[in-house]
């Protein structure tokens, strides 16, 4: 079997977290995305790493 | 084996499946895929045996091709099913060859794999998000054999009375992260030998859920996930097997059948 809480699931569950900034960088690369180059949404990107990066502490 | 009963309670019940067939043979290059249900009772109801497949190896220039003959005499199976492992074979064509040689003449081939658009939601998001992280993309899905390609490759193996139909089956995932574990449990891991080795960034897989939600999320927060399923039979020629009629045989005219109405 499996263990209990593969490094993955702790991952999925600190990114369930940040449906806001997740959902704000969908939608900077939904808005143009046959032009996507490398960091064009860096802004919400980083954004969106910082919840996760607090999600992730918060949950251990 | 109840499954294989005719569920129709009018019709007589007739003995399962299973005490029809004289041998079955299981054929896999993955020993522990091959053995995984070995314990399970319907082992005992039917003359079982498995064959490990040597394993292709891969050749000098990177590519896999090197398909092994299978192991079987020629003419000597009356019916080949294959169930999902297809998309792994590099030379399609080679295997279906050897398919349609180990069968007896008049004899059929079923078969299912995963094909044309499996996956596209995750390959497209996948794209988006390392051409957005890291400027560039990779190969994570290995290319699969379209449903038009399928046709044409049965009938280079010299199949006949083809037939070919797709299912699309879409499962809803809570995340991409569970469809990735999931894909992880089936065996369907990335296996492209020109592949970037190691797994994904941290920063690539934040990417693609976000976008994936973006572009193909489901109302409810879930995320689809599209299986194309490629369905096959194909029958090995033989004597009495009816064929089509030669171009221009036909004596009735469609078109005053059908104007006739």
């Amino acid at each position: 079997m499996q263990p209990k809480t593969r490094p993955i699931q702790r991952f999925a569950q600190a990114v369930s977290k940040c449906s806001v900034p997740a959902a704000e960088y969908g939608r900077c690369i939904m808005a143009d995305y046959n032009f996507v180059h490398k960091d064009k949404c860096v802004k919400e990107f980083m954004k969106l790493k910082d919840c996760y990066l607090a999600a992730a502490k918060g949950g251990r | 084996m109840s499954l294989l009963k005719n569920p129709d309670p009018e019709l007589p019940s007739s003995p399962p499946l299973a005490s029809r067939i004289t041998t079955l043979i299981a054929a896999e290059t993955s020993p522990s895929l091959l053995h995984r249900d070995a314990d399970l009772p319907f082992n005992s109801q039917l003359h079982l045996e498995r064959h490990v497949l040597p394993a292709p190896s891969p050749s000098a220039d990177g590519g896999g091709d090197g398909e092994v003959p299978l192991p079987f005499e020629t003419d000597s199976f009356d019916l080949v099913l294959s169930s999902l492992s297809l998309h792994w074979i590099n030379d399609l064509p080679g295997m279906l060859g050897e398919i349609n040689r180990v069968l007896k003449p008049d004899a059929p081939f079923i078969g299912a794999m995963l094909g044309g658009d499996t996956l596209f939601e995750l390959r497209t998001s996948l794209q988006l998000a390392e051409q957005e992280r890291r400027g560039g993309i990779s190969p994570h899905v290995s290319p699969l054999a379209d449903v038009r390609d399928v046709g044409g490759l049965l009938g280079r193996a010299g199949f006949q009375m083809l037939t070919v139909d797709v299912e699309d089956i879409v499962v809803d995932y809570p995340d991409s992260f569970a469809l990735m574990q999931d894909l992880q449990a089936m065996g369907e891991g990335n296996a492209v030998l020109g592949r970037e080795m190691g797994g994904l960034g941290r920063d690539v897989m934040l990417a693609t859920d976000a976008i994936y939600r973006a572009m193909h999320g489901n109302e409810d927060g879930s995320v689809p996930a599209t299986f194309r399923i490629i369905h096959m039979i194909g029958w090995k020629e033989g004597g009495n097997q009816p064929k089509p009629l030669p171009r221009g045989s036909g004596e009735v005219n469609l078109k005053d059948v059908l104007e006739k109405k």
